[in-house]
């Protein structure tokens, strides 16, 4: 009864005066730019001094199909987010597992001390990681060779697979935090008497973690990992502050930076936009269905 | 059995803490280090401020340090303030659109940053902020707003309806209900997502990079990433170690005093 009561008391145009300051402000943020952003991908380019041609074109589409350094970064792009998410997920539960079982005085410091290099801005963390990484001097050098497993420095980031793996380990040294926060906030969410139960029936520990904590996480841990997969395929700050604009460890936000700012050629750079976020919701559909197909399948 | 799981367990927590803390020490033992001592591997060094000395005297370091915190208090305070309503009508009230609505936002916060950036550097150009830190503030607005609308819904929705339904047979209008009931209750979460944001503008480099490369507008990470040398084997580590521990001493306060705050906004952020 109470509810209708609220409902004669609300007018139709309440929430919308409520909304209007917001939803301005992000039409002028997003859809205005967003409509430029497709003008311009539909546009030449100025070559030089030459002046931009005018009128409708798809030539900036036919280039980026023959652009090897498009392909390269599509590529970079992809592995590195579907690399360093799939590490995230699994140290990520793994860490939460082990901080559940602490006091939470403990889990609080722990918890605070792992968030750290969340916290910290992705600019810093490249520059923490390649002076680590450095040929000469870098201190991960130095361990392994006065623990006698090399014989001379190692150039990390000298190849593109190098440059790869070396984002990928700054990425999970970053974003392991956020995946571990989300998997203990999903463990503290399994019923305990769940799994004393399945301990009574004679489950192992593995059997439990198995078959009833896993499937009551499940959800939540691919709604996270999704999150953070949009995330890393958006990824500027460490390609570009490790590699510059060096082809070989570009990602898909650097190339288009770099076309846009660098090159001067905002249409091509539109363009690569427009098929990044092609590439974005491609990649994203492929791995929700590879992580949500298992439990279709099981009869959990 | 059961020794060797436990021992297992601390095994692996102090391997966790290991790789989270050591890149950070290593940081901070080389910000103790100048010169030809940069190139010793001891895994310890004594406390010498000279890096940090030097950094401090130097009035640029102060204007990228203002420029930070003034851009992420500045979207902060506006995020807050133009979300606060719209979270409001969209976790209590139900309306026609109201789905439409939540889903436009989150498509706004799943499209990347470099969707939008050509046309966003044509708009700001054409408004005349290029260079200038209103860019950035307005920039910045882009993933900062439908995060804190979405998060704030997120709060208002898990306010009791009873508590309303109460209020308002008792007469209390809107706007009372608003500012005497629902905002004391959700403080900690706007908190929550004022600190969020804080960091991530904080922490921001591809608009800044793109819209306030001027010395006058630029903001730390932009200044970190584009310390440079003729060589890259001349960088200056000491002083790029130091400056990027300067740099990360917000964040880091923030997430060591407001851990429970930080992680609740955190986890709301993706489960709601």
């Amino acid at each position: 009864m109470s509810r209708k009561i609220l409902q004669h008391r609300m007018f139709v145009w309440q929430p919308w005066v409520l909304l209007a300051p917001s939803l301005l402000t992000l039409m002028a943020l997003v859809l205005v730019p967003f409509i430029q952003t497709l003008h311009l991908a539909f546009s030449h380019d100025p070559h030089g001094f030459v002046p931009a041609q005018t009128g409708a074109t798809l030539e900036n589409f036919w280039i980026m199909m023959g652009d090897s350094s498009w392909w390269r970064s599509v590529r970079t792009t992809v592995i590195f987010a579907l690399g360093s998410v799939v590490v995230e997920t699994v140290l990520g539960v793994g860490f939460a597992v082990i901080l559940q079982k602490l006091n939470t005085v403990i889990r609080g410091i722990v918890l605070a001390v792992m968030l750290l290099p969340w916290a910290v801005p992705g600019v810093v963390a490249a520059r923490l990681w390649s002076w680590m990484l450095n040929e000469q001097y870098g201190v991960i050098n130095a361990v392994l060779l006065e623990s006698g497993l090399i014989k001379h420095g190692v150039a990390w980031t000298a190849g593109p697979n190098g440059m790869l793996a070396t984002m990928i380990v700054v990425d999970i040294w970053q974003a392991t935090p956020f995946m571990t926060l989300l998997a203990l906030a999903g463990l503290q969410t399994v019923p305990t008497d769940a799994l004393e139960a399945a301990l009574m029936d004679g489950a192992t520990h593995w059997q439990c973690f198995r078959y009833v904590t896993m499937p009551l996480i499940w959800p939540m841990l691919t709604v996270a990992a999704l999150f953070r997969l949009l995330d890393a395929l958006r990824m500027f700050d460490l390609s570009s502050v490790l590699y510059g604009v060096d082809m070989n460890g570009m990602t898909l936000s650097v190339f288009i930076h770099t076309q846009i700012v660098q090159l001067g050629a905002p249409g091509y750079g539109a363009a690569a936009a427009l098929a990044t976020l092609g590439v974005i919701t491609l990649t994203v559909v492929l791995f929700w269905r590879c992580i949500t197909l298992p439990q279709r399948r099981e009869p959990f | 059995m059961r020794a060797i799981s436990l021992s297992w367990r601390w095994v692996a927590l102090a391997a966790a803490l290991g790789q989270t803390v050591f890149p950070l020490y290593w940081a901070l033992v080389t910000s103790f280090r100048r010169g030809p001592q940069l190139f010793s591997a001891a895994l310890l060094a004594t406390p010498d401020f000279d890096n940090y000395r030097q950094i401090l005297s130097d009035p640029t370091w102060w204007r990228d340090a203002a420029n930070s915190l003034i851009s992420a208090g500045a979207v902060d305070l506006i995020a807050l303030i133009l979300a606060l309503p719209g979270a409001y009508a969209l976790g209590r009230m139900s309306f026609r659109g109201h789905s439409l609505v939540l889903a436009s936002l989150l498509g706004c916060s799943m499209l990347p940053q470099i969707a939008l950036l050509s046309g966003l550097f044509t708009l700001i150009s054409r408004l005349g902020l290029y260079n200038r830190l209103e860019s950035l503030i307005f920039a910045d607005l882009f993933f900062a707003l439908p995060f804190a609308i979405w998060l704030l819904a997120g709060f208002f929705r898990d306010i009791p309806r009873d508590l309303d339904d109460a209020a308002s047979l008792d007469g209390c209008g809107l706007l009372r209900r608003l500012i005497m009931i629902h905002l004391p209750l959700i403080w900690p979460g706007i908190v929550a997502t004022g600190l969020l944001i804080f960091m991530n503008c904080w922490n921001e480099f591809l608009f800044a990079l793109t819209f306030t490369l001027s010395d006058s507008a630029r903001t730390l990470p932009v200044s970190i990433g584009l310390i440079s040398a003729p060589s890259r084997f001349e960088l200056p580590f000491g002083i790029i170690m130091s400056a990027s521990l300067l740099a990360i001493v917000p964040p880091v306060l923030l997430v060591l005093l407001f851990q429970h705050r930080i992680a609740a906004g955190l986890t709301a952020g993706a489960v709601k």
